[in-house]
Formats: structure tokens, sequence, C-alpha cells
């Protein structure tokens, strides 16, 4: 049986709170993963506090799956990735993703990691459609995207502002069907 | 100019205001109970509910309201007679961002078409634009509301987003649409 978890360069995996929680508040540190990934503007929680409720979470069992991303060669957590908002009536799921290690970037890591998720969302939730949205000037995550498979269904006009001026994002779409078609002829 | 005269919460034929949880239970329960009017305000499946089960949510809807403070939340009544003709919700806001999602809905098929939720949507859009100084208003429209897609376009909304096939109902899948109208847009259909 296949492992739909792993790929050829990352493998999606849960993590331990104290793990997760020092990685996120390293990551979200350089400017360039803070600044296209969140919407809304972060604080800083202490680490006692950010713990409490990656732990809260963890025992929720909630409507979301969040992965770990890390690095076949070194076993290294490189980023985060997860399916939330998710509406099983109409099997819908929005997908998250972040590469927080800054030099895995670029490198084809997190195409894989996006696959990963997409194979985990159509092939053991059994959903019909992934849907996200990224800023419109975050070029190489949208580059990504339609390389997955993922189609442009719009633009949403001032989904954030910062320095007074509205940022657009560009939403994305992809239907299970569409989705295995890019997976023909892949073992 | 800003001008406090003009009123935020009433309309020719309407007023904005509160919960009441004497007297709207009874009717809002036969609205949860007609699909045409839950399937066009919700994407969540229709839930028929009791006077008892709404006045419950209407506790969780004032105390999530009071913790978030991310919504607000009218309640549509006739000036004439203070009957209770629907609600209308400004939800989802991003101080920062000054972003929000609008909802409306008229509850009896016999109070649609009559001009109620034009009005509605007019003070709601006034409250959301001048008084929460937000940039921009979405609103999330199934296909197959013909007459709230016709509604929010006639308000100036332009779709921006067609989540394709994002909705499964009568057997079959339905594109959800986000329109879209920014405050600028809004001021300049006020001249």
């Amino acid at each position: 049986m296949k492992d739909i978890l792993t790929g050829k360069l990352v493998r999606l995996c849960a993590s331990e709170p104290d793990e997760s929680t020092k990685a996120f508040s390293a990551w979200d540190r350089d400017p360039e993963f803070a600044g296209l990934l969140h919407i809304n503007p972060e604080r800083f929680w202490s680490l006692k506090q950010a713990q409490k409720w990656a732990e809260e979470d963890a025992e929720k069992e909630a409507d979301e799956f969040f992965f770990a991303i890390r690095a076949l060669a070194d076993e290294k957590m490189i980023g985060f990735t997860g399916l939330m908002d998710i509406s099983w009536p109409n099997r819908e799921a929005w997908v998250v993703i972040g590469i927080g290690e800054a030099g895995y970037r670029g490198r084809g890591y997190g195409t894989e990691a996006m696959s990963l998720i997409l194979q985990y969302a159509f092939i053991e939730l059994n959903l019909h459609r992934a849907a996200l949205h990224a800023y419109e000037h975050n070029a190489r995550a949208l580059h990504s995207y339609e390389k997955i498979g993922f189609k442009r269904e719009g633009r949403t006009r001032g989904v954030a502002r910062r320095n007074n001026q509205p940022l657009n994002s560009i939403n994305m779409g992809v239907l299970r069907s569409e989705w295995l078609v890019t997976q023909k002829g892949t073992p | 100019m800003f001008d406090i005269q003009i009123p935020l919460f009433e309309s020719e034929d309407l007023r904005l205001g509160a919960l009441d949880y004497e007297k709207d239970p009874e009717i809002e329960a036969r609205w949860t109970h007609d699909p045409e009017f839950m399937r066009n305000m919700y994407l969540q499946p229709m839930r028929p509910l009791s006077q008892f089960q709404l006045k419950k949510k209407y506790e969780a809807l004032e105390k999530k309201i009071q913790e978030e403070k991310k919504s607000y939340h009218f309640r549509i009544r006739s000036r004439a007679d203070d009957r209770l003709i629907g609600f209308g919700e400004i939800y989802g806001i991003a101080p920062a961002n000054a972003t929000g999602f609008v909802r409306i809905g008229i509850g009896s098929g016999g109070d649609r078409g009559r001009g109620f939720g034009k009005q509605a949507l007019a003070l709601l859009m006034r409250y959301a634009f001048v008084e929460l100084n937000l940039f921009r208003l979405t609103a999330f429209i199934p296909e197959y509301n013909t007459a709230g897609l016709a509604f929010f376009q006639k308000a100036g909304f332009v779709e921006e987003v067609c989540r394709r096939e994002a909705l499964e109902r009568d057997g079959r899948r339905w594109d959800l649409l986000h329109y879209g109208l920014l405050a600028d847009e809004w001021r300049a259909r006020q001249k």
C-alpha cells in the first residue's frame, strides 16, 4: 500500500506541541515568511501560552488537519501544511502551507508537500474540492499551485491592508476529478 | 462630509434593531423550516429549529459577538407595526484589514419583492462604510440564488471569485460566488 504522506523530498507528519511551537515562533520572525503567509497582523505570545494552545488543539480533534513537513534527507521540520474550514456536506476544504526554513524555498519542497496534502484530501478524506488563496504578489506560490493543478478562480481586492494600502489575493481551486487527471501515470 | 443627521438604523419602511427573545423565536422558527430561505442564507444543510433552540442560538450569538467583537447582527423590523421582517449581519470583520462580510435575509416570501431587502442592505452598507470604516464588503452567494445575485449586482457588488462546484445540493454541484464592494465604489454611488 502506497504511503500517501511520503514523497521523494518530504513527508507529512504529526509533531509534538513543543517542537512545532518553537519552530513557528522562529519562522514568524522571518519577514518573508510572515509577510507572505499572514492575512491578519500577528502578535507575539509567550512560549508557555503558544504551547498551551498547541496542546489544546492537539486534544481537540477539530475539523482541521495540520501536518509538519519534514525533509526526508535529514528529518528537519521545514514547514507546515494543512486542511481547514472543512465543509463535510459540501466536501470542500481550504489548504494552507508555509515553508518556514528559508533555505528550502524555491527548491520543490513546497510543491511536493502541497501535492501530498492534496493526496490526503482527495484519497483519504474523499473531498470533492480544495480551495486556497494567496497574495497576488506571491508569484512563487501561485506558480507552484498552478503546477500542481489549481485553477485561478478570481481575485479578492483588498483582502488585507498594510501601510494603508490594499493587498489583493488570488483565489484558486482544484476539483478531485482535475487532480486525478494530473496523477495519471504516477506510480 | 460626515453628516450625523443621516439615520443609520431607519429607512422609509424599516428599522434595524436588537434581538427580541420574546417575539422573534416564534417567527424565525418558521423561517428555519423554509428550504428556500435557509438554502439562500446559509451554505450548511438547512436545519429546522424549535423556539427553544433559537433562544439558545440567540444567547450563543450575543456571547460570541461580545467575546470576539468581529460582527454586528441587526434585526429588521417594519416601522409601521414593529413586525420582524428579517435580519442582516456584518460579520467576520478583520479590523486591521478593514474587511467584512455581509448577509441579509427577508424571512417570509410575502415580504420579498417589496423593496425591503434593498432598504435593509442600504442601511447595512452605510453602517459598514461610514460607521465601521470598512474598506470592502464580501457577500457569498450560491449560483442557484439567482434573485440574490441580481440583488447584490444592483447594489453595485461585483463578482470577484467563482468557487467552482463548492456546494452540493439536490444531488448536483453548484458554484459559490464571492461578490465584493469597495468603500470607494459605494461612495461613488452615493453622489
